[in-house]
């Protein structure tokens, strides 16, 4: 899959803002930052958590457990079941899910490596099921790597709304000793496409990262992030972590 | 009912998404150097880049099975098949060492940018 250029990409970002906006959502405990990176041949176990703390209303905690493969340098596939207790109901099973991330950019050739992500879920529940993409952005920055993913949201079948939501996630880290890097991550919804900032959240906090080398070429890779909402729709505390075994 | 301000407000958000791509319109093309796999070994082990400037690595696999490229400072991981050859875009680099190696055979293949 050769790269596409900026010309396609700006096309695929336009196509986004043609959508109709949509109802306002979390953009859940267990989320995580994307990276427009994939490493082909590589199969990956992933269990990611978090958990949300409201005042004056229901905590929230979710599990995410995913496997992905990385089918050529610029396309991995995950398979993906999320667990979920929100709205002061009962943990349960919430929904299967298709993720692709796709490497649009050659890493490092221009100013920023640009992807997309594109998901498909399945939720257990009567209702409608939830399409999601948005772009992936990556920018080093001397010794810092900064990433940003923007992620639209909209229902497809049965019962679906017409509005499209929009989240973003970023952080920034700072390449360092390779077990144990420090940086910030922040996780927020922008509201509905046409009522931006309508509902809106933002969060944000420290961080670590880190990978620990196993036997052969296989990894565990992780992350983690306590995040302080810097809005009064925001959580005001939340914790969420990310486990990855990489194997070959 | 719409809200104006939300219009220009997703119309601002687009915009600098699409500035941003934008702004991936390819500059001069960036120095190439050459970098080659040979019997699971990096040849040279030691290359010098100029510093402040983005570089174009030529990773030429010469082997017949696979390797992949990996350094963690460089922050890049990228397999090149057997008989292959994959550009590896790096830096601008600060002057300093950079090691790399790599990920099939990591007990000799081993390596350094060395920028200055």
């Amino acid at each position: 899959m050769s790269a596409l250029t900026p010309r396609a990409v700006a096309r695929v970002l336009l196509l986004a803002c043609l959508l109709p906006a949509s109802h306002a959502a979390f953009a859940g405990a267990a989320d995580a930052v994307y990276t427009p990176t994939v490493e082909q041949g590589e199969t990956e176990f992933e269990l990611r958590g978090g958990y949300r703390d409201f005042d004056g209303a229901p905590d929230e905690h979710a599990f995410v457990f995913d496997i992905g493969y990385g089918v050529t340098n610029r396309w991995r596939t995950e398979a993906v079941l999320e667990y979920a207790a929100e709205g002061g109901e009962p943990g349960k099973l919430e929904a299967l899910e298709w993720e692709n991330v796709f490497v649009l950019t050659e890493p490092g050739k221009h100013w920023m490596d640009v992807g997309l992500l594109a998901e498909y879920e399945h939720s257990f529940a009567s209702g409608p099921d939830e399409v999601k993409f948005g772009p992936l952005f990556q920018k080093q920055i001397g010794n810092a790597v900064a990433n940003l993913n923007f992620r639209f949201k909209r229902e497809v079948g049965s019962g679906a709304s017409t509005d499209t939501e929009l989240d973003y996630r970023w952080q920034l880290r700072w390449i360092g000793n390779e077990a144990l890097e420090w940086g910030v991550q922040g996780f927020g919804e922008l509201g509905t496409v046409d009522h931006l900032g309508d509902g809106d959240w933002h969060s944000a906090g420290p961080a670590l990262f880190g990978v620990k080398r196993l036997h052969g070429r296989d990894k565990l890779r992780y992350n983690a992030a306590v995040l302080a909402g810097l809005d009064q729709a925001a959580p005001d505390a939340a914790v969420r972590f990310q486990l990855e075994y990489e194997m070959y | 009912m719409s809200n104006p301000l939300s219009r220009r407000g997703g119309a601002l958000v687009l915009a600098l998404l699409l500035s941003s791509v934008a702004s991936l319109a390819s500059a001069a093309q960036p120095p190439e150097v050459r970098l080659v796999i040979r019997n699971h070994r990096f040849v040279p082990t030691e290359l010098a880049v100029p510093a402040n400037t983005k570089i174009k690595l030529i990773v030429v696999n010469e082997d017949p099975t696979p390797e992949e490229f990996e350094s963690h400072e460089l922050n890049r991981e990228k397999v090149v098949i057997g008989k292959g050859t994959i550009p590896v875009y790096v830096g601008p680099l600060k002057p300093g060492r950079y090691p790399f190696f790599g990920d099939f055979h990591s007990d000799t293949a081993q390596g350094a940018l060395i920028a200055k």
